[in-house]
C-alpha cells in the first residue's frame, strides 16, 4: 500500500483533477485505489458525488471531518473508537462499473465543506504544561490521519491518494506525516513554482519536527519516523504549441528542473471544455473516449507515476 | 630585441601558469582560445572573448551568468559587454526564454538575469538558504 500526498501551496493548479484521473486510471488497471478528500473545498469529492447526493447520504456521518472529529451524541462526543475509518469509504456509483469490469476497485472518503473548523479545533489540542506532554499532544494531533488509514489492511488498496488542500495546516500536516510519497502539482507559471519552494521548505521542517519529537522521552518510537519522498513535479494546465509548452511555459519548467526539483516528462494539457465539465458526470476524463489525445497523455502520465513507484522501491 | 621576446616568453608562460584548471581543460577542449594582439605598447594575451560581435559566444556568457549569486554583478557584467541588442535577443533565445520585438535593452537584461541568477534567489529566499548552504 502506497499512500501518496498530492500537494501545492498554490490553488488552482489542477491538483484534484491530476488527483481524479491518476486514481480512476490505475483502477482501471486492476489497482484498488483509494482516495481521500482533505481540502474543504471538497472539489475531489463532487467530482465524483453529486452535492445532493453527498449532503443527504455521506455529510451527516461519512465524510473525513468525522474522523477528524467525531459528531456529538447525546451532548457527548463520541469516542474516537466509535468511528471506523473504512466506514467512512464509499465507491463513487458513476466510475463503479467501468471499473469493477476492469478488476479494479476505486473508493472515496468524501471531504467536508466544515473541515476548515477542524484545523482550529485541532490546534487547540496542542501544547502542555511540560516538554513531554507538548512532544505527546504534537505527535497525536498529527498522526490522526494515519491512525486511520493503519486500520485498513495492507493489501485493502495499492494506492490511497489524500487531495490535500493548499495550505499547511494541521490537517495538510496530517496528509504528510501519512504519506509515503509527495506528489507536487504546478502550473508552468511564476506563482505556481513559487508554490513549490513554500512546500519544500514547510515539508522539510514538519518532517525535521516530527522526527525530533518521535523517540524522545518514549513518546513514539524510533521506527514510526516519518520520511516522505518527493516523487515528482507534475506540469499541468500545460499550454501547447506544436509539440511542445508554450514559450512563457518553458522557462519555469527548465528552471524548476535546475533547482533540483524531479520533473515528470509527461504533462497534463490545459483544456477547459474537457476538464471543467468531467465532474458534472461525474466521470474523470481519463475514463471517457471522446478525446483519444487528452486521454492518451493521461495514460503516459499514469505510466510514468507508476514507474517512479517502482523505482523508489528498488 | 631577443630579449624583449624572450621576456614575452616568459610572461606568456607565466600567463598559462596562472591560469585556472577549469580554463586550462576549455582551452584543451578548444571552448577556449588565446587570442593575440598587439597593441600600440605592448603585446597581450587575453584568453577572454572578446566583446565584438564576431566573437559573441552566447553559451559563455550565459554559464558566467549562472555562476553569480547577485543580480547587481549579472547587470553589471552584462553592461561591460556592451552587447547589442540583437545579441541580447540570442542569449534569450538560447535560454529558451520568451521575449517581444519592442522589449528594450533594460527589458532585455532584465529577462536574462532572472532566467540565470533571479529564479535561483527567489528560492533561495522563500527556502531560507543561500547558495553557501
Amino acid at each position: 500500500m502506497k499512500i501518496i500526498s498530492v500537494i501545492n501551496y498554490k490553488g488552482g493548479v489542477g491538483k484534484t483533477t491530476l488527483t481524479a484521473n491518476l486514481a480512476a486510471e490505475l483502477a482501471c488497471r486492476g489497482k484498488k485505489v483509494l482516495m481521500i478528500d482533505l481540502d474543504p473545498q471538497a472539489s475531489l469529492t463532487f467530482s465524483f458525488i453529486k452535492p445532493e447526493e453527498w449532503k443527504d447520504a455521506i455529510a451527516p456521518e461519512r465524510t473525513i471531518k468525522n474522523w477528524f472529529q467525531p459528531t456529538r451524541s447525546r451532548g457527548k462526543k463520541k469516542d474516537m473508537e466509535e468511528v471506523k475509518f473504512e466506514n467512512l469509504i464509499i465507491e463513487p456509483s458513476a466510475t463503479s462499473d467501468i471499473i469493477k469490469s476492469k478488476g479494479g476497485n476505486l473508493g472515496l472518503i468524501s471531504s467536508h465543506l466544515d473541515l476548515i473548523n477542524v484545523d482550529l479545533e485541532l490546534a487547540t489540542q496542542l501544547g502542555g504544561a511540560n516538554m513531554t506532554q507538548v512532544k505527546e499532544s504534537f505527535l497525536k494531533v498529527h498522526t490522526r490521519l494515519k491512525e486511520g488509514i493503519n486500520q485498513l489492511e495492507k493489501e485493502d488498496y495499492d494506492y490511497i491518494f489524500i487531495d490535500c488542500p493548499p495550505n499547511f495546516n494541521i490537517v495538510t500536516k496530517n496528509a504528510i506525516v501519512a504519506s509515503d510519497f509527495i506528489l507536487i502539482p504546478a502550473k508552468p507559471d511564476y506563482l505556481s513554482t513559487m508554490g513549490i519552494d513554500y512546500l519544500k521548505k514547510s515539508l522539510d521542517k514538519l518532517v525535521r519536527e516530527y522526527n525530533e519529537y518521535c523517540g524522545a522521552d518514549g513518546v513514539i518510537d524510533d521506527d514510526d519516523r516519518i520520511d516522505p519522498k518527493i516523487l515528482g513535479v507534475i506540469f499541468t494546465m500545460v499550454q501547447f504549441y506544436g509539440e511542445q509548452p508554450i514559450a512563457a511555459s518553458r522557462p519555469f519548467i527548465k528552471q524548476t528542473k535546475r533547482l533540483g526539483m524531479d520533473v515528470f516528462d509527461d504533462y497534463v494539457r490545459e483544456n477547459k471544455s474537457i476538464f471543467s465539465n468531467a465532474p458534472v458526470y461525474g466521470i474523470p476524463v481519463v475514463l471517457g473516449t471522446d478525446k483519444p489525445h487528452i486521454v492518451e497523455e493521461l495514460e503516459n502520465v499514469t505510466s510514468e507515476f507508476e514507474k517512479r513507484i517502482e523505482e523508489h522501491e528498488e | 630585441m631577443k630579449n624583449k621576446y624572450f621576456r614575452e616568453i616568459v610572461s606568456f608562460i607565466n600567463f598559462l601558469d596562472s591560469l585556472k584548471d577549469e580554463d586550462k581543460i576549455k582551452i584543451e577542449k578548444g571552448e577556449l582560445v588565446i587570442e593575440h594582439v598587439l597593441t600600440q605598447k605592448i603585446l597581450v594575451n587575453n584568453i577572454y572573448k572578446s566583446n565584438k560581435i564576431e566573437n559573441f559566444n552566447e553559451i559563455e556568457i550565459i554559464k558566467k551568468l549562472e555562476s553569480m549569486d547577485s543580480k547587481q554583478d549579472g547587470e553589471k557584467y552584462l553592461e561591460s559587454l556592451d552587447l547589442k541588442k540583437i545579441q541580447l535577443e540570442k542569449i534569450l533565445k538560447e535560454l529558451d526564454s520568451p521575449f517581444e520585438k519592442k522589449d528594450n535593452m533594460a527589458k532585455l537584461i532584465s529577462k536574462i538575469i532572472e532566467a540565470t541568477i533571479g529564479f535561483r534567489l527567489r528560492s533561495q529566499a522563500i527556502q531560507g538558504t543561500t547558495s553557501s548552504d
